[in-house]
């Protein structure tokens, strides 16, 4: 009580402190946005060149600067735009819209002109990349389909699971250690197809950025990452509509402004048609016996509206489904009877998440962002089979008919207010607080019989299990001097499920140190703690792997990291930096020995253990954002342990995704405004796997007395995830080919996933081959796969 | 249905994928043989031990018995006998022999001492495994009254079935140290004139617990418990068990049930658990994969220790 208290005590004068400050006599405020679409822009810097100050619009694109001067000038710039000079004369408060024209990239300027405040030694965050989303959609990607998970893969400290799938380990940690939001609102599970494609449609997508490390107060919830993904908010100049036809899927983009341009809407849908063609194949090959077939589709949908400058409404909503069906028919018959079976099957799972906000300038220093939000994920399998005897003879038919449902899902309600308050040019202050209420459905399995008439059906498993969590948050992004900035907070939480409440209060700090005007030293320590886990068997994204919320057995899990580095801009257009990190993590979960994932039956607290986690290394990245070839390598060296008392014997042992190297490569060039080429390289240590080493008898406690009459033959792993899977490594190249119309513009798209025809692993296991001798068989699914779009604008 | 779905996901994954294999070999060392002993303790029982040596899991190969090893046992640190091979003792139900077994029937176990199992052959690293003999138990029924009970049916719904149930109270025969105890039911099937395990289960909810059990319906074919569980150095415990007495399959009227509780070594309790988790784990893809316990220096194997107080139950 007395701690929570003193952090109250402590925001407040947060909010205090700097309004007793000596009165400002100007302040400029407004947003900053794009001029060909009205799209925000986030991060853009607002910059007095004269005093060596400035600020950041926030991720709505408002800006707020204030000077003890009659008169100042102030540069507006963006990564990729041209930037926009104002002077502002005498008036206390002043509001400036600024619109940023996009301009080609060989006539970006590289000088000191642009945007001082944007390069990576400068700012006071680390461990925080933001990737345009114009890049992302260069890289190639898996049949074509830009994937906004698949290129955070190939930053350092983000490891991928397994082959094609969207699982991220970020720094060690697991895959449910990530907070994946949209819009603000968390999205629970981000996989389509076992986690081959992600549920983010790039053509809906307006920035995205990832934290591993020196987390802001403002964000909480989860250990290792932040991964926030904001959608466009919709061309508010004119309709435009983009789309693409691809191998495995189409989709479509429809945003424009209505009626008086202050209301803008955006609609956003993807399908695969896989099924078009598995139905029909899958009928023929099996003889007409029956049919499979799997599709997904997603759809995002937002409509914004300004009511003036003040106050903006935005409602939005994401919603995406893959279904997996499979029908059989079978028959046979002898002289007397026939015997036909039907099954059918189905498998589903899906998200929904909506996000109503209002933005409020409450004065042209405090800028207020509420919303309400709600996300829904749903897991469902389910079979059903149809068994009928047809008596030749009588006529006769009886029949029995049996199904089995399971379903798992996660439903969240929230709502939540942030601030942004800048009283002056040394202070970004945030706060805000944040409520959840959850509904877990761990998995509930339905039975179902009926034979010849009589039927009979049950329910069992886990009940729904009802929780709350909430957070408070204060920041404060402090220009200390010209050379020290700092960035600290306070982060408290609690979560309460039935009689038993957790609270938890999280410091964080980062800080960076000019040592020169292009180098810096960096910073951060950051405490976290998370309310939520994910059980999982394996890392290819199963729609399986189910949300649990901590409870009295199964505490939440917290982490403490700790990362320094440097951070360096070279000629203006190099960005270098190089970190390295310690994490230590407690009451991390992992299924039992022997244990699965599955159907209800015995408590999944009682399938769990917990335990620690650790991690360390360091990550080199060197990134050219202008020009004709931007890019950027990436390389992390790093360890990740587990420790569990009833593992392994108790001892440490290499979590599955410990990935001694990891290297990623990511090259774009445009020839000119009709051609551009991209390739991509990666590289990774395999992960680490437990195999047996020994075989032997072992006893038996049978049935049959006190010394066992036959022995239990033993395949012994002497230690869990010894041993390695062969090293991954891909290349994927691809090429735009742009051909402008008057009134459209067509885009050729032709990539090859995996060009050097490399058979990496999607899993290995162990089995005999012909020979009778043990050999591990690798299992492949992608080798060389090139891939054909076409992309359309207008 | 849980085989069912276990293969649906499967074939789910595999018809999607279309996958192409390729095997390697295994990336795992040529490990030197070692020897493994398997052995169970009981006062009142002759004490056979099975010796037999691994084999490096890369080869494929069975592992072999060691027929001509010296097998040394030693009470509380004094040698007390060196077992004599014989041969042919066992069968396997394949009727095949099972050889590596040594035995000496000239001595007793007693409990509370300490056994210290020695076995040398030459082309091996000396191996020995050590326990302690667990006191006896201080262990009672106190009711066993006929009850009916809910059991889950095989495709859903449930069945009710006449069963018992029993109290007992467990006392803690060494709070100094953790003790271990398991808990079963055996029916004396006449018809295979042996003992079968019956599927038991509890109302105890810390037993429950323990034992990863879902209620008062599911049951299990033994119940592990520690004196964590215990209060005032004592356990109050009920479990109850379905009597296929006069109906059913493999029942017949003559079936006489026995209550068995063990104090058993922590070494055992673990091992015992450990190789559940590996049945799970074998063969299941999704399953996480386990190890077996082994109490046996520069080998393998288990060297088990238990004493067993058993009831019958009145009919």
């Amino acid at each position: 009580m007395q701690r929570f208290t003193l952090f109250l005590v402590l925001q407040l004068s947060f909010f205090l402190f700097p309004t007793i400050s000596q009165a400002q006599k100007m302040t400029i405020s407004g947003f900053v946005t794009d001029s060909t679409s009205g799209e925000k822009l986030f991060g853009a810097f607002v910059y007095d060149k004269t005093h060596t100050v400035g600020t950041i619009t926030n991720e709505f694109g408002f800006y707020s600067i204030s000077f003890d001067k009659d008169t100042v000038q102030l540069t507006f710039s963006y990564v990729g735009c041209q930037p926009v000079k104002r002077t502002f004369i005498g008036r206390k408060a002043q509001t400036a819209n600024i619109e940023l024209a996009i301009i080609n990239s060989k006539e970006v300027k590289i000088d000191a002109e642009r945007s001082p405040g944007n390069r990576i030694q400068e700012k006071s965050e680390m461990s925080t990349i933001q990737i345009p989303v114009a890049q992302i959609k260069k890289i190639p990607a898996l049949f074509g389909e830009v994937d906004v998970l698949k290129v955070i893969q190939l930053l350092p400290g983000v490891a991928k699971g397994t082959e094609g799938a969207s699982g991220i380990y970020v720094r060690g940690g697991g895959p449910d250690q990530n907070l994946i939001l949209l819009d603000g609102v968390q999205v629970y599970n981000v996989n389509h197809l076992f986690g081959f494609f992600s549920v983010f449609n790039g053509d809906a997508v307006n920035n995205v950025s990832l934290v591993k490390g020196g987390f802001p107060a403002r964000y909480g919830g989860r250990l290792s990452s932040v991964i926030d993904i904001n959608m466009k908010d919709g061309n508010n100049k004119k309709l435009k509509v983009e789309g693409g036809v691809g191998i495995i899927s189409s989709r479509l983009t429809v945003e424009g402004p209505i009626k008086n341009k202050n209301t803008t809407f955006l609609i956003s849908g993807r399908r695969t048609y896989a099924d078009l063609f598995m139905r029909p194949i899958s009928y023929l090959l099996s003889q007409r016996a029956g049919s499979l077939g799997y599709y997904f589709y997603d759809l995002n949908a937002k409509i914004n509206h300004r009511f003036s400058d003040k106050d903006r409404l935005f409602l939005s909503s994401y919603l995406g489904k893959d279904v997996f069906g499979l029908k059989a028919t079978t028959s046979f018959s002898d002289i007397q009877t026939v015997y036909t079976d039907k099954l059918s099957s189905t498998l589903n799972w899906g998200n929904i998440t909506t996000a109503l906000r209002w933005n409020h300038i409450v004065n042209p220093k405090l800028f207020m962002n509420l919303t309400a939000t709600y996300s829904r994920y749903n897991f469902n399998i389910g079979a059903e089979n149809t068994s009928t005897t047809r008596d030749l003879t009588t006529g006769n038919t009886t029949s029995t008919a049996f199904g089995i449902g399971y379903l798992s899902g996660i439903y969240d309600n929230g709502l939540k207010i942030d601030f942004d308050y800048l009283p002056n040019v040394a202070h970004h202050i945030r706060f805000g607080t944040n409520y959840i209420y959850h509904t877990f459905k761990p998995g509930v399995t339905a039975f179902k019989l009926n034979v010849s008439g009589t039927s009979m059906d049950t329910t069992f498993g886990s009940s729904n299990i009802y929780a709350h969590e909430g957070f408070i948050y204060v920041e404060d992004d402090w220009n200390i001097t010209k050379r020290l900035k700092v960035n600290y907070g306070l982060h408290g939480s609690a979560f309460k499920l039935k009689d038993t409440t957790y609270k938890s209060l999280q410091p964080r700090i980062s800080a960076r140190f000019l040592i020169t005007s292009d180098l810096s030293f960096k910073m951060s320590a950051s405490k976290m703690t998370q309310y939520l886990h994910l059980l999982t068997n394996s890392g290819i994204g199963l729609p399986t792997d189910f949300w649990v919320p901590a409870t009295k057995k199964v505490a939440p899990q917290q982490s403490i990291q700790y990362a320094a580095g440097l951070a360096y801009t070279l000629k203006e257009n190099y960005e270098i930096s190089i970190e390295g990190y310690y994490k230590t993590m407690s009451n991390v979960i992992e299924y039992k020995n022997g244990s699965s994932f599955l159907l209800g039956g015995q408590d999944w607290q009682s399938k769990v253990t917990s335990g620690k986690a650790w991690s360390y290394g360091g990550e080199l990245f060197l990134q050219r954002k202008f020009g004709k070839t931007t890019g950027w390598i990436g390389y992390t060296l790093s360890w990740a342990f587990r420790q569990f008392d009833d593992k392994n014997n108790g001892k440490p042992y290499f979590y599955k995704y410990d990935r001694r190297h990891d290297i990623g490569v990511v090259v774009s060039h445009e020839f000119s405004k009709k051609i551009d080429v991209s390739a991509t390289w990666v590289y990774s240590t395999g992960n680490a796997l437990t195999l047996a080493t020994d075989r032997y008898y072992g006893m038996v406690n049978t049935n049959y007395g006190p010394q066992s009459a036959y022995n239990m033959l033993i395949d012994n792993a002497a230690g869990v995830n010894e041993f390695r899977m062969p090293a991954y490594h891909r290349l994927d190249l691809g090429a735009n080919f742009h051909k402008y119309y008057k009134k459209f513009e067509l885009t050729y798209n032709v990539s090859v996933y995996n060009a050097y025809n490399k058979l990496n692993a999607f899993f290995v296991y162990k089995t005999i081959d012909d020979l009778g001798k043990p050999v591990l068989r690798k299992v492949t699914i992608f080798p060389i796969l090139p891939s054909f779009t076409l992309n359309f604008k207008f | 249905m849980r085989t069912i779905l276990y293969n649906f996901l499967l074939l789910i994954i595999m018809i999607c994928l279309n996958a192409c294999t390729k095997d390697i070999d295994l990336p795992i060392p040529e490990t030197t043989p070692k020897l493994v002993m398997n052995g169970l303790m009981e006062p009142d029982s002759i004490f056979i031990l099975n010796l037999s040596s691994s084999v490096s899991a890369k080869s494929g190969n069975l592992p072999t018995y060691v027929n001509d090893a010296t097998v040394q046992i030693y009470e509380n640190g004094t040698l007390l006998k060196t077992l004599k091979y014989r041969k042919n003792l066992f069968l396997n139900p394949w009727s095949t022999p099972i050889e590596g077994n040594y035995l000496d029937s000239s001595f007793t176990i007693i409990p509370g001492h300490n056994y210290e199992v020695k076995a040398i052959k030459s082309g091996f690293a000396d191996v020995t495994a050590t326990i302690n003999m667990p006191l006896p138990l201080i262990c009672d029924t106190i009711a066993v009254k006929e009850v009916v009970l809910s059991i889950p049916g095989g495709f859903g719904g449930s069945q009710t079935n006449p069963g018992k149930s029993v109290q007992f109270k467990i006392t803690d025969q060494d709070p100094s140290t953790k003790n271990y105890f398991l808990l079963r039911v055996r029916q004396f099937d006449s018809s295979f004139a042996g003992r079968i395990n019956t599927g038991i289960g509890t109302n105890d909810l810390s037993l429950q617990d323990l034992n990863g059990l879902q209620g008062t319906t599911e049951s299990a074919d033994v119940l592990y418990l520690n004196d964590d569980l215990f209060s005032n150095g004592q356990f109050l415990g009920e479990i109850h068990f379905v009597v296929y007495d006069k109906s059913g399959w493999g029942s017949f009227a003559g079936d006489i049930y026995y209550l068995e509780v063990l104090a058993i070594s922590k070494e055992y309790y673990l091992y015992l658990q450990s190789v559940d988790s590996y049945n799970n784990s074998n063969g299941n893809p999704f399953a996480e994969p386990a190890q077996i316990v082994s109490n046996v220096n520069n080998g393998y194997g288990m060297l088990a220790c238990q004493v067993m107080k058993r009831f019958r139950l009145p009919k």
